[in-house]
């Protein structure tokens, strides 16, 4: 088994191991969870889509594109339904243009046929290669800050107001979870801990579900009332 | 799925914004996330990159039969890249995971997104150090990397941060001479974006 995965990956030559991987798929996993549940929400917002159906896309997707990313391109970016691209399908495309989700399908469909093809006779890589130094240096730090942002909001840390745009929000139990756990996996990090980051998720998911069953009257998970759904497909 | 209606004439800006959104959704997420690790080709450029891009577009194709908005490659995976991951075993792992939640769908709330907040923050602090290798002295590179730095977060969208960053970085090469000269397919991507960013 080792074997197989030593020749499919080439791991000791890129200088990791099974397990460093499989702790790197699952932090990666987990902090991109969150698009099996929003992902059907905005495309069923308004458009008549079937949620269940949109579920199922939503996650055969991305679980048979990081899959094929894997296997074919030895890369460890995952893929997924895109953040972004799902609100302009629904809210500008269907409900703004007025198209129907089936012809919005259509549009998602040609358009990863005319990828394809750009890609076959190398435009995409002509188009990467020629984007200058500053502009790569200036995305990555931009995306950097750009999941900080993501960070803060979800986190309540920082929260819309309408004089200053963001501000800080108040003092929750959300909050008080997000500082713990940030501090925590800071100090895993500086310790050069291995699987700091998955740590620091499951420190903060633990203390997540003991609000208001251990501490403070809150309780912020509630246990879903049915863990098996069938996929509708 | 329908294609009748994809082939209208006013359905070619809706196709356009989704190639050139998801385009360089997935471009700057290879190049954002390999510049700050060494996945990098012996030119700098990330590795095995037609490969990647063609999993990508194959992505947001079988998008369209399966019934959802277009695949693309996520940010987050950086995430699991400051753990370690190195190479497609990781994304493997990632892609079986997501297969269990066809049946355990309401599993999914137990972890919330605030939980997986501090990696994110985590995460930016690593990626944002990547601004200390431009040179910030020079307005002809150092403006056109702070436009992209800032405005990726406040338009909240990574294809408008990096489109502003090129058309920047054409107009002040014209002025400034010492950064590096566009390459003329820079030019034409400069145009797109300004188009794009009118359209959306």
């Amino acid at each position: 088994m080792a074997k197989i995965f030593e020749n499919l990956f080439n791991l000791k030559e890129n200088n990791t191991t099974i397990s460093k991987e499989f702790i790197a798929g699952i932090t990666t996993f987990l902090t991109m969870a969150y698009i099996i549940i929003v992902n059907p929400q905005i495309l069923t917002s308004g458009t008549g889509m079937p949620y269940g159906g949109a579920l199922a896309a939503t996650i055969l997707v991305a679980s048979l594109s990081s899959i094929l990313m894997g296997v074919f391109a030895n890369l460890p970016f995952a893929l997924a339904p895109g953040m972004g691209i799902n609100a302009f399908f629904t809210f500008t495309v269907i409900l703004g243009f007025g198209l129907t989700w089936q012809q919005a399908l259509g549009a998602v469909f040609i358009s990863g046929l005319v990828f394809i093809f750009l890609t076959i006779v190398r435009i995409r890589e002509l188009i990467v290669k020629s984007i200058p130094a500053p502009v790569r240096l200036g995305v990555a730090s931009g995306i950097g800050l750009f999941l900080c942002f993501i960070g803060l909001k979800e986190s309540g840390m920082i929260v819309c107001s309408p004089a200053t745009l963001v501000c800080m929000g108040d003092f929750s139990p959300k909050l008080f979870i997000f500082l713990a756990g940030l501090v925590f996996t800071l100090i895993l990090l500086i310790k050069k801990k291995k699987g700091a980051l998955l740590s620091g998720i499951i420190f903060s998911t633990i203390l997540a579900y003991s609000a208001g069953r251990l501490w403070g009257d809150t309780i912020l998970i509630h246990m879903p009332e049915n863990f098996f759904s069938s996929p509708d497909l | 799925m329908d294609l009748s209606g994809a082939f209208k004439l006013s359905m070619v800006s809706v196709i356009f914004t989704f190639l050139f959104t998801d385009m360089f959704d997935s471009i700057s997420t290879f190049l954002g996330v390999c510049q700050v690790s060494d996945l990098k080709d012996k030119d700098g450029n990330p590795k095995n990159m037609n490969k990647a891009l063609m999993v990508d577009a194959f992505s947001t194709t079988i998008s369209g039969i399966l019934g959802t908005s277009s695949g693309t490659t996520y940010i987050e995976s950086a995430s699991g890249i400051e753990e370690g991951g190195r190479t497609g075993l990781t994304s493997v792992f990632t892609g079986l995971l997501f297969l269990p939640f066809l049946f355990l769908a309401p599993l999914i709330a137990i972890i919330p997104m605030y939980a997986t907040s501090p990696a994110l923050v985590i995460v930016g602090f690593y990626m944002a150090r990547a601004i200390i290798e431009v040179d910030m002295k020079s307005y002809g590179s150092g403006f056109p990397a702070f436009l992209a730095l800032i405005l990726i977060p406040l338009t909240y969208s990574i294809t408008q941060g990096i489109s502003w960053s090129i058309v920047f970085y054409i107009l002040l090469s014209f002025f400034d001479r010492k950064v590096e000269r566009p390459s003329p397919m820079l030019y034409i991507i400069g145009i797109l974006s300004l188009l794009s960013l009118y359209l959306t």
